[in-house]
C-alpha cells in the first residue's frame, strides 16, 4: 500500500539513461534527483512474487516502460533495501525511507525519501554498494 | 579560471560553448575528458530522455580538471538537469564525487571503502568552492595522483 516502508531484507531497482555509465562504470548521474522531486523512483522487486531478481527484472522492464522510454545502453541496477539505509546512516547519519509508492500504471513502483539531505554523498554511498552482478540489461 | 574567454552569456545547453570547452580540453591533453564531453553533448542532442549540459556547471569541471593535470581521468555523468558529475574509483575499495554546481561550488563525497565493507573508513562530504573542496579530500586525491 501507498506509504508502507518496503522490508529490509527486500530488493529495489533503478532505470539508469544510458549517459550514466561512462566506460561501462555506474556513474552518480543515476541517482541524482529530479528537479521538484524530494525522491528517487525505484522499483519494489518482491512485489512481482518472482523466483528470483532477474526473474523480477523481466517484470519490470514492462511496468518502467509505461513512464519512461527504455533505451537500449540503459540499464536496471538492483539495492537491498536495507543495505541501502545502513549506507546512508552509516557515517552520515543520513535518513533514508524506501516506501511503496504505486502509481496506477506501475503497482510496483516504490521512492526513496530523504536522498535531498545530501545527494551527492548518498549517491556515492549507493553506488559503492553496487557490483556487476547487480546490474541488469534496460531490454531483453 | 582557464575558461574565463569562453563565452559566459550563457548557462544552458549551448552547443557553441560546449565545443569551445571541449576544443580546450583537447589542447590541453585532456582528449579522453573531451571525448566524453562530446558524447554527452550529442547523446542529449539525439534522446529527449539525456539533459543538455549546463555550461557553467561544464566550465567548473574544466577548470578543476586543467588546473590540476595530475588527477585521473574521471567518471563523467549529468543529473537530470545537465550539471556535470566527475568520480574516481580510489584503489582498493574507495570512491570520490564531485557534482559541479552551476555557482561554482562543488557538493563532493569521498569514501574509502563501502559501508558494508568490515573494518574501519575515511568519509568526507560537503559544498565547498573548489579550492577548499580540494584541501577536504586531500587525503583521497593524494591516493589518487600517486595511483
Amino acid at each position: 500500500m501507498t506509504g508502507d516502508p518496503l522490508p529490509d531484507q527486500d530488493h529495489i531497482s533503478r532505470y539508469c539513461r544510458p549517459s550514466t555509465f561512462d566506460q561501462g562504470v555506474l556513474q552518480p548521474g543515476a541517482f541524482m534527483p529530479r528537479p521538484g522531486e524530494d525522491y528517487l523512483s525505484v522499483n519494489w522487486l518482491e512485489h512481482f512474487g518472482a523466483a528470483d531478481i532477474a526473474s523480477a527484472i523481466e517484470s519490470v522492464r514492462p511496468a518502467v516502460a509505461q513512464n519512461l522510454s527504455l533505451r537500449p545502453n540503459g540499464r536496471f541496477v538492483v539495492l537491498n533495501v536495507g543495505e541501502a539505509k545502513r549506507a546512508a546512516s552509516r557515517d552520515a547519519g543520513f535518513s533514508l525511507r524506501i516506501e511503496h509508492a504505486p502509481t496506477e500504471s506501475d503497482a510496483s513502483h516504490a521512492a526513496i525519501f530523504g536522498i535531498d539531505a545530501h545527494p551527492v554523498m548518498i549517491a556515492t554511498e549507493l553506488i559503492a554498494l553496487i557490483s556487476a552482478g547487480d546490474i541488469y540489461p534496460a531490454l531483453d | 579560471m582557464v575558461t574565463q574567454d569562453i563565452d559566459q552569456s550563457s548557462s544552458s545547453a549551448d552547443a557553441a560553448a560546449v565545443a569551445q570547452v571541449v576544443k580546450l580540453l583537447r589542447q590541453s591533453e585532456r582528449s579522453a575528458v573531451a571525448d566524453r564531453i562530446g558524447f554527452l553533448q550529442r547523446l542529449s542532442e539525439e534522446d529527449p530522455e539525456e539533459p543538455g549540459l549546463n555550461c557553467d556547471s561544464l566550465r567548473s569541471l574544466a577548470d578543476l580538471l586543467l588546473a590540476r593535470p595530475q588527477l585521473p581521468q574521471p567518471g563523467i555523468s549529468t543529473s537530470p538537469v545537465g550539471v556535470l558529475l566527475a568520480q574516481w574509483r580510489i584503489p582498493p575499495h574507495g570512491l570520490m564525487t564531485f557534482e559541479f554546481l552551476p555557482d561554482g561550488r562543488i557538493q563532493f563525497a569521498a569514501i574509502s571503502a563501502p559501508a558494508n565493507h568490515p573494518g574501519e573508513r575515511e568519509t568526507v562530504y560537503g559544498t565547498l568552492p573548489p579550492n577548499e573542496t580540494l584541501a577536504a579530500v586531500g587525503l583521497f586525491t593524494t591516493k589518487l595522483e600517486r595511483s
